[in-house]
């Protein structure tokens, strides 16, 4: 709890003096890319490196929150905060359909429940053109604003999305240290004995997903409203792998590092335009070699840095 | 308390309980021995719900617990240990003993995330409430360790800790000496017997016969998914039908006579 609190405050700074430092539009632009990824991979570390389950559908989970927002501010003309908040509920309640009679079943029948409603509402973005506009998408999605300030420039947008992030990083640490959290770690570790000490394995794995979902949905809205325009792309099964891929490299066991992954796996494509053309399988590669030799991402990585150093400067007083 | 109706559970053509029928009385000790593969587990599994029997009842305090899921069998106040323990590992000591007392909070999910005052006091109480059991089971130095990097004598008493923390009316534990060498086998025996003071039923499997004949108020014998035998240990050591059931296993035979 401590340490995280720690990385809490300390990415809080980092966020407010940032932008002393950084003054183009386009490193803004990768910063709130990292951020709105950021916000899904919080969600998704808690489903999967707390309680142990696979999602291979969160980009559609995050579309769904982008073309709500989208649709209902564009079409039907509803306030953006309203349109944002009837995404989140919709995403949650299609979250609890799947949810609910797939996790009864052991196994990994999420990942492929998942797997198949991404690749769904990737169909329903591109056919349903009335509502969606098809494959162009749809424009003009309008700004958000609150206390008299329109979110439209990249700085602006950025605070917005950070202070979003920070918000649900707190809320995701207390969860983690909670009681729900130590049962859900309880989930992943070993189901029997979780439910033989009355926690209600089913349950929670329905909640914490739904809760993931819900992350992904606010993303998707914040998203929308950042480029002001969606369309299907962005949201299919590749978007999820990497969503996933970001978990892992980080390290599932720790927000902190899924933040890490979010941050990588967003810049790195920026800054090596040469990786573009082999993305998929430079993920695929690291995906490979993390699992084989750092299973704890790279959270685990530091982790075990600074263990290492602090026995080294131990050993080093010990001689002196 | 606890009171079986001719259970019977199969798993394919192995009838692994085959009519087990037999009573648990509020505050004694039970013991549990038969062969291996006589339906020990399975019974326990039955009665804890990870597998629903294929027919008869199970009554706990006169309710009938059948068809219960396992969370819900645990919220009556029935918990256990298993053959292997099954400890959190990735957790610390002191997390999984929070994991045992999961029952005596309330704090759901939006209390969780926002922390009210009263959540930050239940979270306090529960982790004085565990570290409590930690010193009872001598693991105090060990709090903030990681589970999994235990020694084999500790998890077993962790495993016997984190039940200890949901405040059992029934326990039901699996071998709990197991692996243990002759010293762990005895505090474990000990520390079994200090808590018949504290009211709580048990029922234990058990292998090193001076640890059941020792404790047990009553031992039932199961052999090939029927029960054989049952009443006072000594009765019960000399019965023909529990040595017939042994006969083959040499030192089985030595230690039932001991």
């Amino acid at each position: 709890m401590k340490r995280d609190a720690v990385i809490w405050a300390a990415l809080t700074l980092l966020v407010f003096t940032l932008p002393a430092f950084v003054h183009s539009p386009y490193y803004y632009s990768v910063l709130i890319i990292i951020g709105i990824f950021g916000i899904v991979v919080l969600g998704l570390t808690m489903l999967i490196g707390y309680a142990g389950q696979i999602s291979l559908g969160h980009a559609g989970f995050f579309g769904f929150g982008a073309y709500f927002s989208a649709v209902l501010t564009t079409r039907f003309h509803l306030d953006p905060w309203l349109a944002m908040l009837v995404g989140l509920v919709a995403t949650i309640v299609l979250a609890f359909l799947l949810g609910i009679p797939t996790l009864k079943l052991h196994g990994h029948y999420l990942a492929m429940a998942t797997l198949g409603l991404g690749m769904v509402l990737q169909i329903i973005f591109k056919e349903e053109v009335e509502l969606t506009g098809g494959p162009t998408g749809l424009t003009d999605v309008p700004h958000l604003k609150a206390f008299g300030m329109v979110f439209a420039s990249d700085q602006k947008f950025y605070f917005l999305v950070w202070i979003f992030l920070l918000v649900l990083y707190g809320l995701s640490i207390n969860l983690v240290h909670s009681r729900l959290g130590r049962a859900l770690r309880a989930i992943s570790s070993n189901q029997t004995a979780a439910g033989s000490l009355g926690i209600p394995v089913n349950r929670l794995k329905l909640l914490i997903f739904a809760v993931s979902a819900g992350y992904a949905s606010l993303a998707g809205s914040l998203y929308a409203h950042y480029l002001s325009f969606v369309n299907p792309s962005p949201f299919g099964f590749l978007v999820s792998v990497k969503l996933v891929a970001m978990v892992v490299i980080g390290g599932s066991q720790s927000l902190w590092g899924a933040l890490l992954g979010a941050g990588l796996l967003t810049a790195l494509p920026e800054f090596l335009a040469v990786l573009q053309d082999y993305e998929m399988l430079v993920y695929g590669a690291i995906l490979i070699v993390m699992m084989m030799f750092a299973p704890q991402g790279l959270a685990g990585i530091l982790a075990g840095l600074h263990e290492w150093v602090k026995n080294r400067d131990h050993k080093k007083n010990a001689q002196a | 308390m606890l009171k079986l109706e001719n259970i019977r559970k199969s798993f394919g053509g192995l009838k692994a309980l085959d009519g087990v029928s037999f009573e648990v009385n509020p505050g004694e000790i039970l013991g549990l021995i038969g062969p291996n593969g006589a339906g020990k587990t399975t019974l326990f599994n039955v009665v804890s719900g990870i597998f629903p029997s294929d027919s008869g009842s199970v009554f706990f305090q006169r309710k009938n617990i059948t068809r219960l899921p396992t969370h819900q069998i645990a919220r009556l106040g029935i918990f256990r240990t298993f053959q292997n323990p099954s400890i959190f590992e990735a957790m610390s000591v002191l997390e999984n003993l929070m994991v045992g007392n999961h029952l005596q909070g309330r704090a759901g999910f939006f209390s969780a995330i926002f922390k009210p005052p009263w959540e930050r006091k239940e979270e306090q109480r529960m982790r004085e409430q565990a570290q409590a059991v930690l010193k009872g089971i001598g693991l105090s130095d060990s709090a903030d360790a990681a589970a999994g990097s235990l020694p084999f004598g500790k998890l077993r008493m962790l495993e016997l800790g984190r039940a200890l923390c949901a405040e059992p009316h029934l326990l039901m534990l699996d071998e709990p000496a197991a692996g243990l060498n002759q010293r762990e086998t005895e505090d474990l025996t000990n520390f079994i017997a200090g808590l018949r003071a504290k009211k709580i039923t048990i029922v234990v499997i058990e292998h090193d016969m001076s640890l059941v004949m020792g404790l047990s108020d009553r031992v039932a014998v199961l052999d090939q998914g029927r029960k054989i035998a049952e009443g006072a240990p000594q009765a019960v050591q000399h019965n023909p039908a529990v040595l017939k059931a042994y006969l083959g296993e040499e030192d089985w035979i030595k230690s039932l006579r001991r």
